[in-house]
């Protein structure tokens, strides 16, 4: 449980955010205005400060500066609250020491995961959309000794777990976990953006891996339906759901049993819960599962679209991390977003490559363009395919289907690349 | 249902750009949607509530704030509304229809270069559409602004309301060819 002050002139808007937080167990205090707002905080010291931008008398910015001046609040975090949501009034809020900056209406859900990754983070993150934390730059007034004055760093309390501990979904900081070893043949094949085609990728290539006589293990670690079974016509019995009543990791018996094996290509498959789940397997849970895969087959390749902890502990331990992106400006941020959180979870740069899908006929974004955005070159380009659809109602991948296709070709050369 | 921390009920929240200033407002919705508003040709002004004032020149500093503002439609450039839904008719139409496609367009208005499409029917042609619609104001969607004398200056959102008065060039982007894998 963590203390909050909230600091908007709208009554209502205060009344419903307060609700929001003590909802989920926060101690919540108001203050209508930037001058009592800027006092209470000096007085209580709160763990975090949510502040509107547009008030009468003190703006926003002006209540964030003037915390940030103060030794008494210059180490509390702060959450921005507005509706002036255009990227030039989140740079600004951020410049002015902000922590995250959210804009209204927001959900209770947003609200809530953006005030637990900045409690989780501290007041030297700024914590982005999708939850991605990047250190606050030297520059800011938070860095700056002269106008903050020494003050000792502050110790954010725990915050409340939402899911029981002893489970296997266990919440941990799920964004600078310690990495160990990539030692096993595992392939995370991810995006953070969806309908760019990255299951589709990781069902082509474990088929293509397959068809050269490897044996090949997939995991679906969607949260949200897995497709993978309707890729290739499967109709699982179990998932790893099953796992997430369990209290120890799984035995190979009962790992065993979670396995589907797709009659054509020998593959064996572990999927996603068909139902959306709120839950993920935890990073150990996973790394659990993992380590016996990795022992089993010759390539696990995983299809990991969400960056829960099941997906970081995936990364931890690839050995390849292919991020998938299509070539249309919301993808591109995400990808170049994706790869400072995948530097940040310690996934070294030179195991990761990006794959470029064209998921429409006609390219949106130049290819030299998303090359300069994300300052890296592609690892694979992969034409649009417009028998795409007509494959999956076959429930016949096209790199089994159409070989010499330049999709399959395309395919073929990423995971040459990734597996030599 | 999800809960949210909004505005106000029945109100939508804009950014309502003339040649010298970014207004950031509320505009009920108890009447009628923003854009029938806009469009309303007996009203010359709009009310907006909770009124807060930024010089286009450094439009993120507040310069003034009041209860209740009245803009001169005619002098606005464009209305950027972040989510189109909120702004716009909800009945099927002009704008909303199942079989509408979308149309890659730049526009000049304003001050600003606008980009993003217009999402109408196939059989209409964009030209014709934009000289003789009646509307004073026509809905861009998935726009951007940029203010011409400043890039940096930018806006974004759902929907940019053009000000049809204020175009000065009005441009269709061709669809492009096949592209490079294709070839």
């Amino acid at each position: 449980m963590a203390q909050i002050l909230l600091i908007d002139d709208d009554t209502n808007l205060l009344q419903m955010v307060k609700l929001m937080l003590q909802r989920v167990g926060h101690e919540v205090q108001t203050a209508s205005d930037g001058e009592k707002g800027i006092a209470m905080a000096a007085d209580s010291q709160p763990d975090l400060a949510i502040i509107d931008v547009m008030m009468p008398g003190l703006s926003g910015y002006d209540v964030v500066r003037r915390m940030r001046e103060d030794t008494r609040t210059a180490r509390i975090p702060i959450v921005i609250l507005t509706a002036r949501s255009q990227p030039m009034d989140k740079h600004m809020a951020l410049e002015a020491g902000a922590n995250a900056f959210l804009s209204k209406p927001v959900t209770s859900q947003e609200l809530i995961d953006r005030v637990d990754a900045v409690l989780r983070a501290g007041v030297n993150y700024r914590v982005h959309t999708g939850l991605l934390t990047e250190p606050m730059r030297p520059s800011s007034p938070l860095h700056t000794p002269s106008a903050a004055g020494p003050t000792p760093p502050r110790q954010t309390p725990p915050v409340p777990a939402r899911s029981t501990s002893e489970h296997p979904t266990s919440p941990e900081s799920p964004l600078r976990p310690s990495p160990p070893p990539a030692q096993f043949p595992i392939i995370t094949v991810s995006s953070l953006r969806g309908g760019t085609g990255s299951t589709t990728l990781a069902v082509n290539m474990a088929m293509l891996l397959a068809m050269r006589g490897r044996r090949v293990c997939l995991v679906d670690l969607s949260t949200t339906s897995g497709h993978i079974p309707l890729h290739l016509h499967l109709t699982p019995q179990q998932t790893w759901g099953d796992l997430l009543s369990m209290r120890d990791a799984p035995n190979p018996q009962a790992l065993e049993r979670l396995l589907v094996r797709h009659e054509g290509s020998g593959v064996f498959v572990l999927p996603a819960p068909p139902v959306p789940s709120t839950q993920s397997l935890s990073t150990p849970a996973i790394q659990a599962v993992l380590q016996q895969l990795g022992r089993n087959f010759n390539h696990v390749i995983i299809d990991a679209p969400n960056l829960d902890p099941a997906t970081i502990g995936a990364l931890q331990m690839s050995r390849s991390v292919v991020v998938v992106m299509a070539d249309d400006p919301p993808s591109v941020q995400s990808t170049g977003q994706y790869l400072i959180a995948l530097l940040n979870l310690g996934v070294d740069a030179g195991r990761v490559r990006v794959a470029l899908v064209h998921v429409q006929p006609t390219p949106d974004v130049p290819l030299e363009t998303i090359q300069k955005a994300l300052k890296r070159p592609l690892s694979a380009e992969i034409p649009y395919e417009r028998t795409q659809v007509a494959a999956i109602r076959r429930g016949i991948p096209l790199a089994v289907a159409e070989p010499e296709q330049p999709y399959a070709q395309a395919l073929e050369q990423l995971a040459r690349t990734i597996t030599t | 249902m999800v809960q949210s921390a909004s505005i106000r009920k029945d109100f939508v929240s804009g950014e309502f750009i003339t040649r010298t200033f970014r207004i950031s407002g509320e505009a009920s919705l108890r009447t009628d949607p923003l854009l029938d508003q806009l469009n309303d040709h007996l009203a010359l002004f709009v009310q907006l509530e909770r009124v807060f004032i930024s010089p286009l020149l450094n439009p993120v500093a507040l310069t003034g704030n009041y209860p209740v503002g009245q803009v001169r439609k005619d002098n606005l450039g464009l209305v950027v509304l972040s989510n189109w839904r909120e702004g716009l008719p909800r009945r099927e139409g002009q704008y909303v229809g199942r079989d509408h496609i979308d149309r890659k367009i730049l526009i000049m208005a304003g001050g600003f270069e606008v980009q993003g499409v217009l999402r109408l029917h196939p059989s209409v042609d964009l030209g014709n559409f934009v000289r003789t619609t009646p509307e004073q104001f026509i809905p861009v969607f998935e726009a951007t602004a940029a203010m011409i004398a400043n890039p940096n200056v930018q806006f974004e959102g759902g929907a940019i309301l053009v000000n049809r008065a204020q175009i000065e060039v009005f441009c269709i982007v061709p669809r492009p060819g096949t592209g490079p894998l294709r070839s």
